[in-house]
C-alpha cells in the first residue's frame, strides 16, 4: 500500500477515531499514516452491526407470538451467540438453549437468573423487558 | 502523576510492547517489535468458532507476540494473571502507585470509550494502563489517538470475562529500565522462525497451507448456502482480515516495514528489496478482501472458482516470498547458527 492509495472515507465504523497503518510513501519509505477506513472493512464491519441489529428486531417479534425469551434479546443486544453466552455464565450450551426457550426461561431459578444478569451487566428484574 | 508517553499504532499487543519498551528507555519501533517477536503469520481454524464462523488469523495467536519478543530480547517482563478479580485489582492499583504503566488484556466489548461499532466480544485486545484517579484510570489504548479514562467497575469487568481466551486478568509490565541493545543479531532468527512457520507449518491449518485450504472451503460455497449465510462468511472474512487488528491487510504492511527497518539496519539490498515484494502482496490481500466485500454485497458475481484461485495465487506468492526470505537469512548475522527455535513454540 502507498500513502497515495489512502481513501479519504467518511466512516460510519470507526465514528471519526482514525486508524494507524503502515504504508510506502512517495521516497518508497514505510512511514505510520492515519486512515479513515476504507470500503471493504467498513462493509464488513458494518455487516456484522446490522446482523445483531436484525436478530434482535426479528428476536422482539418472537417474543410478542410467544415463541422466544427476553433473554435471547439481550444475548443479541450484547452481541452474544449460545456458545459465547454459555462460556460466560460457565453453564453447559444444553442448559442454555433451554433457558432461552420461553418455557425455560420461565423456570429460571433466582440464583441463575442473577447468574446471567451479571454477565449481561444488567439488574435481574431487567431480564424480562425487552425494548 | 508518571510521565507516560501514549503511542498510537497498528497493532494492539505490537504496540502495547513497543510502548512499554519507550517507557522504560528502549525506543524500539512497533514494527521491530512485530517483527522481532516473529508476528507474522497465517491461521485459518475451521474448529475454533467466532460467532459461528471459522477463525482467520493473519498474525501469531494472541499473546505470542509479546511472549516470543520477551524470549528473543531478553526483557525484564513480568506476567501475572489471576483467580481471583480482587487480587486481580489489589495487584494493579499497587503496580500504578508504583509509578508502573501496566499493560493488560482485556475484552473489547466492555471497554465503553470503544466506539459502538467496533465493540465485538473479543477477547484478547491489549492496552496500557498508567495511572489511577479514584476510581477511575486512564487508559492508553493505542487502537486510538488519544487516551481515555475509564471506570474501576468496566475495567474489572473487561479484565475478568469469561469464555475463549479468557484474560483472567492478566497484566504485564517491565520490572526495571532496559537499555536499548543492538538487535541486528536478532533479526535473522527473527525472519527465519516466521519464514519455517508459514512454509512448514505443523498443523495444515496453519502458514501457505492454511491459505490453501481457506481457498478450498471458498471453492465448497454453492447456491446450497444460503445467499444471507454465504455472504456472511465473505464479510467475516473481510472483517478478521481488515477491521480486527489492524486496517488494511495490515500485519503484511507491519512486517514489510520491519523488513525495511531491518535492511537498514543490516545494510541489505536484497532485504530492502523484500519489503517492496511484501507490500505487493499485502496490496492482493487488499484485492482479495475488495473481491470477497463485492461478491458479498452482490456487485459481483459470486465466483467460488474465482476465490480459489485468488486464494491460491496469494499461498503460491507467499510461498515463493517466504522461501526467497529464508534463504536470505543464511547471509545476515546469527543466520549460520542452529537456532532453538523448535523450543521458542
Amino acid at each position: 500500500m502507498r500513502t497515495t492509495e489512502l481513501e479519504t472515507l467518511d466512516s460510519t465504523l470507526l465514528s471519526g477515531q482514525r486508524r494507524v497503518v503502515y504504508a510506502l510513501n512517495e521516497a518508497g519509505q514505510y512511514q505510520a499514516v492515519h486512515s479513515a477506513g476504507w470500503e471493504p472493512e467498513e462493509q464488513a464491519g458494518l455487516d456484522e452491526v446490522a446482523w445483531f441489529h436484525h436478530l434482535q428486531t426479528e428476536c422482539k417479534a418472537r417474543i410478542q407470538q410467544g415463541l422466544d425469551s427476553p433473554l435471547r434479546y439481550h444475548m443479541y443486544r450484547l452481541r452474544l451467540d449460545e456458545s459465547l453466552l454459555a462460556e460466560a455464565v460457565g453453564l453447559w450450551s444444553w442448559r442454555v438453549k433451554r433457558h432461552l426457550q420461553p418455557k425455560g426461561f420461565a423456570k429460571l431459578s433466582p440464583a441463575l437468573r442473577a447468574r446471567y444478569a451479571q454477565v449481561l451487566g444488567m439488574q435481574a428484574q431487567d431480564l424480562d423487558s425487552y425494548d | 502523576m508518571i510521565d507516560f508517553k501514549h503511542r498510537q499504532g497498528s497493532h494492539c499487543e505490537s504496540s502495547a510492547a513497543a510502548s512499554l519498551l519507550a517507557h522504560h528507555g528502549w525506543p524500539l519501533s512497533e514494527a521491530m517489535c512485530f517483527g522481532l517477536a516473529a508476528g507474522l503469520s497465517f491461521s485459518y481454524l475451521p474448529f475454533v468458532k467466532i460467532y459461528g464462523m471459522p477463525l482467520v488469523a493473519y498474525r501469531a495467536l494472541p499473546g505470542r507476540i509479546i511472549a516470543r519478543l520477551q524470549r528473543r530480547l531478553r526483557l525484564p517482563l513480568q506476567m501475572q494473571q489471576f483467580t481471583s478479580s480482587v487480587a486481580g485489582q489489589v495487584r494493579l492499583d499497587a503496580l500504578l502507585a508504583q509509578g508502573q504503566p501496566v499493560g493488560l488484556q482485556a475484552c473489547i466489548y466492555w471497554l465503553p470509550y470503544i466506539p459502538e461499532n467496533l465493540r465485538f466480544h473479543f477477547n484478547a485486545h491489549n492496552l496500557i494502563v498508567y495511572e489511577q484517579h479514584g476510581d477511575s484510570y486512564t487508559v492508553s489504548d493505542s487502537v486510538f489517538e488519544e487516551t481515555h479514562s475509564i471506570a474501576r467497575d468496566d475495567l474489572q469487568r473487561a479484565r475478568f470475562v469469561r469464555g475463549k481466551l479468557a484474560p483472567k486478568g492478566r497484566l504485564f509490565y517491565l520490572s526495571r529500565d532496559v537499555a536499548a541493545q543492538d538487535v541486528c543479531d536478532q533479526i535473522g532468527p527473527a525472519i527465519k522462525q516466521v519464514a519455517k512457520e508459514m512454509l512448514q507449518p505443523v498443523l495444515p491449518w496453519i502458514g501457505v497451507k492454511g491459505i490453501r485450504f481457506l481457498g478450498k472451503k471458498l471453492r465448497e460455497l454453492d447456491e446450497k448456502n444460503s445467499p444471507r449465510d454465504t455472504a456472511r462468511l465473505l464479510l467475516h472474512i473481510v472483517r478478521m482480515q481488515e477491521v480486527i487488528g489492524t486496517g488494511g491487510a495490515g500485519f503484511r504492511f507491519l512486517y514489510a516495514a520491519f523488513l525495511q527497518e531491518s535492511a537498514q539496519c543490516l545494510q541489505s539490498e536484497l532485504l530492502a528489496q523484500k519489503a517492496i515484494e511484501l507490500t505487493e502482496i499485502g496490496d492482493d490481500w487488499r484485492q482479495f478482501a475488495s473481491e470477497l466485500a463485492r461478491m458479498a454485497k452482490g456487485r459481483a458475481p459470486l465466483s467460488p472458482r474465482t476465490l480459489q484461485e485468488t486464494a491460491n495465487h496469494l499461498a503460491a506468492q507467499e510461498t515463493r516470498f517466504f522461501r526467497a526470505l529464508l534463504a536470505l537469512t543464511a547471509q545476515l548475522p546469527g543466520g549460520q547458527q542452529q537456532h532453538a527455535d523448535a523450543k521458542d513454540r
